[in-house]
């Protein structure tokens, strides 16, 4: 136990990225890939073809790995666990969200703007508690008499999705809307994640409170809490049609001044309902585990009433497995942004929040950015997330005649100081962009 | 080809317009523009690949510091009431809960019985004398002399006869009558015919069934008559002979069993061996103390169906302690002996068993002050006299299904003081294979006997040599005795530090000795009822540090 939470730490730990949100793309407009942030931005070019990108976001609100471990020199490390676990927060997130656009098109038509997307995407998010990791780093025995929340939240999903948008400009307000048909891959989703742990001081009964509610779908299946199988061999193309759902993007930009404009979005409102391998584990109420019986007299205790004893370990929490399809809501992402032309330079300010877990999550970001020369643009992003602001992200648009190739990091830092890094972000793409819109959008594009 | 400027012309100062220029100028821009590119690109990956490097350096080394882990887990409870914990034990002894919940042990020796084989002895075919040519015959049947039977029902038996006809040279018919053999009110009377064939002499010997014939000898005679006619009416009398083994001529009750005799019995001793009444109570737990039941009695109880006075007599009774000394019980009924109840003839209580029952208890006997000396086992030895007064015109009846049966028990109630009293076990343990480091033992209670308990485990090496103790100081106290009369609960709870030092002891340990001590309420000074429902409950866990 003590050396997979030692693994689970330095994975947290190394791939930390304060919070999973991506900041940088919603505020870079001439890249056709961030419509996905808000339907009603304009891409300023009359074609846009979107070749094979990714992002990846990995985030943990852990210690770093410094935090974690000793350097003794010589790359010998020491790693202390109750250290480690002394830098838990009460929950901790550890988030991975890739997003794979295999190919979007976009075309500009006077008021009107038309866009379609084929992509796929991943999210796998695990909050624990520190009173989870403090059980299964030193037990239950130095809590007797207290009471350990160790219910761990779940959120993994897979899933592709189609999108087919809509943008239309009405005077100086624009809107959008995208709608995405999805087909699940695979799901393990926590709805509730209530779960204390009670170590009687009397003679240690332990008694547990549960509200806790797991489902799992297609390729995840959890027989137990902690026993998440994935059985990739029945990893099929027709899954994902058995799994089916929709979701909706709104946006809508509102262009104050001919300098400001201020926009907004809904993003992922929607669902997957699941039928394939659908299951759902539960536990409700309060179950106290005493010992074994021995009222037939001690000398009844034999080595049967120990398979019972373990028997007995196991249904302290009396999880009940059922079958049946069950919803899962998308990660909702709402975000407010404003858009400032300075000169040739770009400001941009964006509030951002985003759902995992069953938790909203807050991300404040600004931005700055200009086209150092006409085929090159760079940018710079601070941000707030997960309650810090130690975030300094870099990028670069690199424009070869309709070649556009981007790489942005919300977190440049984490490459430079990786060992006290708390996060991970990274997109990359290429597109192919085509004519210049005529109107509106004139601005972001003021080098072509 | 005409291509459309895409990038800003370096060498010149504005931006061109609507310039069209040759396919070579193109290429070169854009070799240009890539070349700078591929610099950018270039200093950004030899960036991305030093920050990589730093951060994906794998280490040479990781020391996992873990820390110390404790789990802690219980391990059982014990919710037993006395009568519970009792009748869980391997003691021999039986648990009798009164209504008013009163417990008591009640160990029994050996049921005693005896038929009437064993009484009245069998009856063999010698004790019917050959009949003939008697014609009344006094008898006295059974147990030489000691029996008179006047009245008799048979079960099953046969009369057998033999018929020779030495004289005539002719068919003879015989007729016979036993006048005391009677059935349906009718005596016994048959008619045979000895067949003439050629030669004389000429015999018929056959044989018949008695069954459910009685047998009058209230006259203390058996009458026979018979008559020997030849077919041309020549009275004969029939001879048995000169060969008494192969009489030629006689009449025999044979295979005769009763299902019911009367009569009168003399003054007979039966001899019965020693019986003994096994108490392991004391023998499976004892050690040391006092234990001290407040009205222990031995009861015993005989059931007779036979229509015979009998009286016991008991020649000793006797406390053996678990050293093997003895200690006699005194009482007046030894030396009196005891009456049996029995069914009488009148009224008609044939087929009935009566029951008698006396005790020897504080009251009639010393043995509280015997019993109370942590016994072992008592031993008897109980004799029976039938017609113990010798009443000459005493008549009495046995059946063939009439017994008699004895059964002694002793009872220990639960009512008493306790002090003191030491227990000892052993059993085989082997903890060599556990990973802990460290523990802690657990044991709480709520207790609502008036007993407490205090242990002290010992743990032994193979040779029996103590490694180390539970409890650092001595016993401990798991059980707190109730207040009495209650209702009380006492409730108590024990924390058994087990450092790496005497874990690491205990690791090496092959057996444990469990030791209790018992003591009552009021430092077992106080006489206390036990109850059968008054619970404890004992509940263990287990504190293990790795």
């Amino acid at each position: 136990m003590t050396k997979y939470f030692a693994f689970l730490l330095l994975l947290t730990s190394h791939f930390s990225v304060q919070a999973q949100q991506e900041v940088s793309l919603p505020m870079i407009h001439d890249i056709p890939n961030s419509i996905r942030f808000n339907p009603a931005y304009a891409t300023g070019y009359k074609w846009t073809v979107s070749l094979p990108s990714i992002s990846t976001s990995m985030a943990s609100d852990g210690p770093s790995f410094e935090q974690l471990f000793v350097d003794n020199g010589n790359g010998n490390f020491t790693f202390h666990l109750d250290q480690a676990i002394a830098q838990l927060k009460e929950n901790n997130l550890f988030s991975n969200i890739t997003k794979t656009e295999l190919l979007g098109v976009s075309y500009q038509r006077k008021k009107s703007f038309f866009h379609f997307n084929v992509g796929a995407r991943t999210k796998i998010a695990l909050n624990f508690p520190k009173n989870l990791a403090e059980l299964a780093a030193f037990g239950n025995g130095p809590y007797v008499g207290k009471t350990l929340n160790i219910g761990p939240g779940l959120d993994i999903q897979a899933y592709t999705e189609i999108g087919v948008g809509y943008a239309h400009q009405f005077g100086k307000v624009r809107v959008g809307a995208t709608v995405k048909f999805l087909n699940g891959i695979a799901s393990a989703t926590t709805t509730k994640n209530d779960i204390s742990l009670y170590t009687n001081p009397e003679y240690y009964q332990l008694t547990a409170n549960t509200d806790y509610e797991v489902r799992s779908s297609s390729i995840l299946s959890l027989d137990s809490l902690g026993e998440l199988d994935i059985n990739t061999q029945e990893l099929d193309p027709q899954l994902a049609l058995q799994n089916s759902g929709t979701a909706f993007d709104f946006g809508i930009v509102f262009q104050a001044t001919e300098k400001l404009s201020i926009s907004a979005s809904a993003i992922d409102i929607g669902s997957i309902f699941w039928n394939e391998n659908a299951q759902t584990l539960k536990s409700n109420g309060s179950f106290t585990y005493e010992g074994l019986s021995a009222n037939g007299g001690i000398s009844s205790i034999d080595s049967s009433s120990l398979t019972g004893f373990v028997d007995s370990i196991q249904k302290v929490f009396n999880f009940k497995q059922t079958t049946g399809e069950f919803e899962t809501p998308l990660s909702r992402k709402f975000t407010l942004g404003a858009e400032y032309q300075y000169g040739k330079t770009k400001l941009s300010a964006l509030l951002d929040a985003t759902s995992i877990v069953n938790k909203m999550h807050p991300a404040f970001a600004l931005g700055a950015r200009s086209y150092v020369t006409n085929w090159l643009a760079i940018g710079g992003v601070v941000s707030y997330k997960n309650q810090e602001i130690d975030h300094l992200g870099l990028n670069a648009t690199f424009k070869l005649g309709p070649v556009q190739l981007y790489l942005l990091t919300d977190n440049a830092l984490s490459y430079i100081f990786p060992k006290s890094a708390n996060d991970l972000q990274f997109r990359t793409g290429l597109n192919l962009v085509f004519g210049k819109a005529n109107q509106q959008r004139e601005a972001i594009t003021p080098y072509m | 080809m005409v291509f459309k400027p895409i990038f800003v012309n370096k060498n010149t100062k504005h931006r061109p317009k609507h310039t069209n220029y040759t396919f070579s100028y193109v290429e070169l821009v854009i070799t240009r523009k890539i070349q700078t590119m591929q610099k950018i690109l270039n200093y950004m990956s030899f960036l991305g690949i030093l920050f990589l490097a730093q951060a994906c350096q794998p280490p040479k080394d990781v020391t996992i510091e873990k820390g110390q882990m404790e789990i802690a887990l219980p391990l059982f409870h014990a919710e037993m009431s006395i009568a519970d914990m009792l009748k869980n034990t391997k003691d021999s002894s039986a648990v009798k809960v009164y209504n008013d919940n009163k417990i008591s042990l009640i160990y029994s020796g050996e049921l005693v019985k005896r038929t009437s084989e064993d009484i009245l002895g069998t009856i063999p075919e010698s004790k019917f004398p050959i009949l003939l040519p008697m014609l009344d015959f006094p008898v006295t049947l059974l147990n030489d002399g000691d029996v008179q039977i006047n009245e008799a029902n048979i079960k099953s038996g046969f009369i057998h006869y033999k018929f020779t006809n030495n004289t005539v040279q002719e068919d003879v018919t015989v007729n016979l009558t036993l006048v005391q053999l009677v059935n349906g009110g009718q005596a016994f009377t048959t008619q045979v015919v000895i067949p003439y064939t050629s030669n004389l002499p000429a015999s018929l010997e056959d044989s018949i069934d008695l069954s459910g014939y009685n047998l009058d000898l209230s006259s203390g005679v058996l009458s026979l008559h018979y008559t020997a006619v030849s077919q041309s009416g020549v009275s004969l009398e029939l001879f048995p002979g000169t060969d008494l083994e192969d009489p030629d001529s006689y009449v025999q009750l044979k295979d005769v069993v009763f299902e019911y005799v009367e009569g009168h019995w003399d003054k007979v001793d039966h001899d019965f061996e020693e019986q003994t009444i096994e108490i392991d109570f004391f023998e499976n737990n004892f050690v040391n103390g006092e234990i001290y039941f407040d009205d222990p009695k031995v009861d015993f109880t005989i059931l007779s169906s036979f229509g015979l006075p009998v009286r016991t007599k008991l020649n000793y009774f006797r406390i053996v302690e678990k050293d093997s000394s003895t200690v006699d019980m005194v009482s007046q009924l030894l030396a009196d002996g005891i009456d049996f109840n029995y069914p009488k003839l009148n009224p008609y209580e044939v087929g009935q068993s009566k029951k008698t029952t006396f005790s020897f208890h504080k009251g009639n006997s010393n043995i509280a002050e015997v019993l109370n000396t942590n016994p072992v086992r008592i031993e008897y030895d109980i004799d029976v006299t039938i017609n113990p007064d010798n009443l000459s015109n005493s008549v009495g009846f046995a059946t063939d299904s009439s017994n008699f049966t004895m059964l002694a028990r002793a009872e220990l109630p639960l009512i008493g003081k306790v002090n003191q009293f030491l227990t000892e076990k052993e059993f085989d343990i082997d903890f060599s294979d556990q990973d802990a480091t460290e523990a802690v033992l657990k044991i709480a209670s709520d207790n609502e006997v008036p007993l407490s308990v205090s242990i002290q485990l010992y743990f032994l090496d193979n040779n029996g040599s103590v490694l180390d103790s539970l409890n650092n100081d001595d016993y401990a106290v798991i059980l707190d005795a109730a207040d009495f009369p209650g209702p009380s609960i006492k409730h108590v709870e024990n924390e058994f530090q087990i450092d790496n030092n005497k874990w690491n002891r205990i690791k090496e340990a092959k057996k444990i000795r469990v030791k209790g001590n018992y003591t009552s309420s009021s430092d077992g000074q106080q006489i206390v009822t036990f109850l059968a429902d008054q619970q404890t409950n004992l509940k263990v866990g287990l504190k293990l540090k790795f």
